[in-house]
């Protein structure tokens, strides 16, 4: 394998291209050749095929011979001849990195009517919930405090139909340790907050 | 030049004067911030980071008077949000590069590869003893060298493979993707025709890995 710095890297519209077979097929042969040198090169397409399906990234195998371990456990009762499509991929996963419950956000999500309140799931043991409303420049519109899993919607904000806006909802959970929920998007379709 | 522009980068790159500049801004940035935000919270993974990221992707986009996006006009050949996520991933990478050092994960490269091959050379072995599997908290003496021999025996069978069928490899033991994620990718026709190849690889490598000596997997 060559290094990386030596070799030319894939330009963005090539990469984007390739993703979208937008490429003749001596463009698609000089890249796959590209990519199976390229590690870096091949990090980004994977990475950007997995935002562009939704997937998150990251999942990538570290480790070392407890993974060979449980490989070679799991082909004792598997593999044979041209059974591989019967392999279970579980069995090689990692273990799931357990940590504290977060919140999930119930309302508002998506396109709505309009926006009374902001609601979500409770956490065990959190003894407060810190919510925020932002704009699509990321930019806090909105935070507040409170023990409930609801919060009024901000009067004062004034909530544009047609417009992106997202929220938060964090779960403290002891001293200075806070569960935070995803970013959850939302657009007013027909009325403001009242 | 791209045929079929999408309006809003149309709009904001024909934009005559700065104030029709600033609201096609606006509008470009109102249609696509959600799949920005989700690119920058992808690498950043934080909160605060994932904004911090997330600005920069905008001034970034700005920079120079949209060159960016210029570069897209000119060439055109992609999706306008396959080229943004190609693009915004890359900004990411540079932003994180610059601020902690180093881009996250790149340390994991060489392990990842690592691990990838090792479990190659694991799924390469037709019959494997338990009693074989390597003891990690008592190995033998002469376990790593084995091992070390092996890999060496692997890299050279997979340095005579078809570049496809190296990068098809490694897309599925170093990358984890999935066949159905690979068919996207290599444009095979369905996931099984990924699973074919990859047995029709297995059976050529152990081929090859015979030839050279080596039966079984693990020390």
């Amino acid at each position: 394998m060559r290094p990386a710095d030596l070799v030319s890297h894939l330009t963005s519209e090539d990469t984007a291209a390739y993703l979208d077979r937008a490429v003749s097929e001596s463009e698609r042969a000089r890249i796959e050749a590209h990519l199976g040198d390229c590690d870096a090169c091949r990090s980004e397409i994977v990475d950007a095929l997995r935002l562009l399906r939704g997937r998150s990234s990251g999942r990538r195998w570290v480790g070392g011979l407890g993974i060979a371990a449980a490989a070679a456990a799991v082909l004792v009762f598997v593999i044979r001849p041209g059974g591989l499509d019967s392999l279970p991929g579980s069995a090689y996963r990692e273990a799931p990195i357990t940590r504290a419950a977060a919140p999930t956000p119930i309302t508002p999500r998506g396109a709505v009517l309009a926006v009374h309140s902001l609601a979500w799931t409770s956490v065990p043991l959190a003894d407060r919930y810190r919510v925020r409303l932002f704009d699509a420049s990321g930019a806090v519109l909105w935070e507040a405090e409170v023990r409930d899993t609801t919060a009024a919607a901000p009067r004062a904000v004034g909530l544009t139909p047609g417009v992106a806006y997202y929220w938060k909802v964090e779960a403290r959970t002891g001293f200075d340790r806070w569960a935070a929920s995803d970013l959850t998007p939302f657009t007013i379709t027909r009325s403001v907050s009242k | 030049m791209a045929e079929t522009l999408p309006p809003e980068v149309s709009g904001l790159l024909g934009a005559s004067d700065p104030a029709a500049r600033e609201a096609a801004w606006a509008g470009f940035v109102n249609l696509h911030s959600r799949l920005l935000l989700h690119v920058a919270r992808a690498v950043a993974r934080d909160y605060d980071a994932a904004m911090d990221a997330y600005a920069y992707l905008l001034e970034q986009l700005r920079f120079d008077d949209y060159h960016r996006l210029r570069a897209y006009a000119a060439d055109g050949r992609s999706k306008f949000t396959t080229w943004l996520v190609v693009v915004a991933q890359r900004l990411c990478l540079d932003y994180y590069r610059h601020r902690y050092g180093r881009p996250r994960g790149d340390s994991g490269d060489d392990m990842r590869g690592r691990a990838g091959r090792r479990r190659l050379v694991d799924l390469l072995a037709e019959h494997v003893d338990l009693g074989t599997i390597p003891d990690t908290t008592n190995p033998r003496p002469d376990a790593a060298l084995l091992v070390a021999e092996r890999m060496q025996s692997l890299l050279a069978a997979l340095a005579t493979l078809d570049p496809r069928d190296s990068l098809l490899l490694k897309l599925r033991f170093e990358d984890d993707l999935s066949a159905r994620e690979i068919t996207a990718l290599l444009r095979f026709p369905t996931p099984f025709h990924v699973y074919r190849r990859l047995n029709t690889l297995f059976t050529l490598l152990r081929g090859k890995l015979r030839g050279r000596g080596v039966d079984g997997a693990a020390p």
